[in-house]
């Protein structure tokens, strides 16, 4: 039988030298979110949203605490281990979609597959996927020829090429205008409302894409205050 | 490893955009395709350079040189001959020693070859060589060359004083108190007085200021050697290079002669040439150093530019060998680049040298190689294939090497900072 928690996060501290002194950003982090849910993340700036982002997403190592995903803690990957956990089990989405504007829209959305250990029906996928956001009419423009709306949808579609279980989307909206926005809000709709759906961490700083989330967490002072 | 990959991004960031960057790849890959191409082309007027100077050598000394192991001379040349045409060879007795000319109170000391003028005609191609008169070496004729012509300031018809060594060493006696004696019962031999019948020209200096023919009688009369004797054979075969072969069959025909092949004779030469050779790679080789550090410079830039993107690469699944594999195959993609652009150029540049010297001495309103000194008519140049796998890997890899610096940075960031780079 499935485990319901699929990120159980404990006691996490991150702290970052800044010449002499340390700046201690988590001070003991505790959350456990379920598999399938939509978690939405609500901090001011430099709360350490996106130092926990990338904790999640293996990018960063904890000082102390224990990280544990879908049964396996992080302390046992080792930096080769983690490339290949984050290439097969997460897809990550930016404020500023970060495309290789060396490459086609439809290779950008093949890279994480390219990186990978299987690369069968890469092409397949990645078109599947396109035309799931709708932009099965732009696979050969550069980012450069592309809308933010739509490089945020082809970043949607490059972070869900390999099928991961986890989708860590840094303020997904934050770039675009409302309209666009919501537009981008509808697929990740989708994607929760999806039968054996990804699990969704989102960082926000909008209440109204908050609310769309089964779970609202807040960082403040380094610790997740839900009072 | 996802070599298909990595080989593909990197094709991608080298592939050329209206940036900054782009420019400064170009002037990588040209900067390595003139390191190629010049090394190309020394190395192939170098080679060009040398077979000139073997086929000079083939031309005016013979492929093996045969003298008796006991005497002086050889008494009977034409049982070498025989033997050495047994093995398919082409033989002639010669006599060849040094002597002094006389020029008013002065002497000049040069080598005699003494030939039998018909048989030189057929292995010693002196017939093509003669530039004024005809080939005759009849009783008391010689043949001088251009040079010797111009040092003693002679031409045809003109008389030449020759003195013998042995004949002067034979008036004197050195006694047992270690004076000399002069041989008061001996004759007084005089020098011989010889009439300038051709002048020749092999293009070859120190041949050419050195050598006199006259015929074999003659010259066995000036050395006081017996009548038909030689003081060495010469031997020509058609496979110059395979004389060493040749050499070690007729030894064991002749073991009482000693024999010395071409290559043995001018093993100083060609040891020379080839140095000069290695040497000339040695140097040329630091212009595609210099290039492959343009190389690394480029690279450090496009690693600088591109610091959010490796952050990305990383963030989806690629470790930090893949990303120090693009960057490394960058630096190979302009190796390769470059060395095929140099290859082209270089072989451009050889194929088309004479008329590039000729335009080039035209424009500077002098001749660049004068054929006085050089002796030939054109440029030499020929390309090796050795030498052009043995520059292009060089090149190749010295770029690729220019690489790992700019591949170790990409390599050990640190991807959330990289993406936080905003």
């Amino acid at each position: 039988m499935e485990q319901k928690t699929f990120i159980e996060v404990q006691n996490i501290v991150k702290s970052y030298r800044l010449g002499k002194s340390s700046i201690e950003v988590l001070r003991g982090v505790n959350f456990a979110v379920e598999r399938g849910s939509w978690t939405a993340l609500l901090g001011a700036s430099g709360s350490g949203k996106t130092t926990l982002l990338n904790i999640l997403g293996t990018l960063e190592r904890v000082d102390s605490g224990e990280v544990i995903c879908n049964g396996i803690n992080y302390r046992s990957l080792r930096f080769r281990n983690a490339n290949m956990f984050r290439n097969e089990n997460i897809g990550f989405i930016f404020q500023l979609y970060h495309m290789l504007p060396e490459l086609t829209l439809l290779q950008n959305v093949m890279l994480p597959g390219m990186f990978g250990s299987v690369r069968r029906d890469l092409k397949f996928t990645a078109l599947q996927l396109l035309d799931k956001v709708g932009l099965t009419h732009r696979l050969k423009h550069r980012p450069s020829e592309l809308s933010g709306g739509e490089q945020q949808r082809a970043a949607i579609a490059r972070a869900l090429l390999n099928s991961p279980e986890l989708i860590l989307a840094d303020e997904p909206t934050g770039n675009l205008d409302s309209h666009t926005g919501g537009e981008i809000l509808e697929i990740f709709k989708q994607l929760h409302a999806e039968k054996n759906g990804v699990t969704i961490f989102m960082i926000t700083h909008s209440d109204e894409v908050a609310a769309l989330a089964d779970t609202v967490f807040h960082l403040k002072d380094g610790v997740i205050d839900n009072c | 490893m996802n070599l298909k990959t990595e080989f593909f991004l990197a094709r991608r960031y080298m592939r050329p955009k209206r940036s900054a960057v782009s420019i400064i790849t170009i002037i990588s890959v040209i900067g390595v395709t003139l390191g190629v191409a010049v090394l190309i082309v020394v190395l192939a007027v170098m080679t060009g350079f040398t077979d000139i100077m073997k086929q000079k050598l083939l031309d005016t000394r013979a492929h093996l040189q045969v003298y008796s192991r006991f005497s002086q001379s050889i008494i009977d040349p034409a049982r070498v001959i025989s033997a050495s045409e047994k093995l398919g060879g082409r033989a002639i007795a010669i006599v060849d020693r040094p002597a002094l000319i006389q020029r008013k109170r002065s002497f000049v000391p040069k080598g005699i070859i003494g030939i039998d003028p018909e048989a030189a005609g057929k292995v010693f191609n002196l017939k093509e060589q003669i530039k004024h008169g005809k080939l005759s070496l009849e009783h008391n004729e010689v043949i001088i060359s251009t040079v010797i012509a111009r040092e003693l300031n002679l031409w045809l018809g003109d008389k030449l004083i020759v003195h013998s060594p042995p004949r002067l060493a034979k008036m004197f006696n050195v006694g047992k108190d270690g004076k000399v004696v002069f041989n008061k019962n001996d004759r007084v031999y005089l020098p011989e007085e010889y009439t300038i019948s051709a002048i020749y020209s092999f293009g070859k200096y120190d041949f050419d200021r050195n050598i006199i023919f006259m015929g074999l009688d003659d010259a066995d009369e000036l050395f006081q050697l017996p009548w038909g004797a030689a003081s060495s054979v010469y031997i020509w075969i058609d496979e110059p290079f395979a004389i060493d072969g040749f050499a070690d069959k007729l030894k064991a025909e002749l073991p009482m002669m000693r024999m010395y092949t071409w290559k043995e004779i001018n093993r100083d030469l060609l040891g020379v040439l080839q140095v000069e050779k290695n040497m000339m790679f040695f140097l040329m080789i630091f212009i595609v150093l210099v290039a492959a550090f343009s190389i690394t410079n480029t690279l450090i830039t496009i690693v600088y530019q591109k610091t959010r993107e490796i952050g990305l690469l990383k963030a989806l699944g690629a470790s930090s060998a893949s990303i120090m594999r693009i960057f490394i195959f960058q630096g190979f993609i302009v190796g390769v680049l470059g060395s095929s652009c140099g290859v082209l150029m270089g072989w451009l540049v050889v194929r088309y040298r004479n008329g590039l010297v000729d335009f080039i001495s035209k424009m500077a309103g002098r001749d660049l190689f004068p054929k006085e000194f050089y002796f030939f008519n054109e440029l030499p140049g020929r390309i090796v294939l050795s030498d052009l796998l043995i520059i292009c890997i060089s090149a190749v890899i010295l770029c690729t090497i220019g690489g790992i610096i700019p591949a170790l940075s990409a390599a050990i960031q640190d991807p959330a900072k990289s993406l936080r780079n905003e």
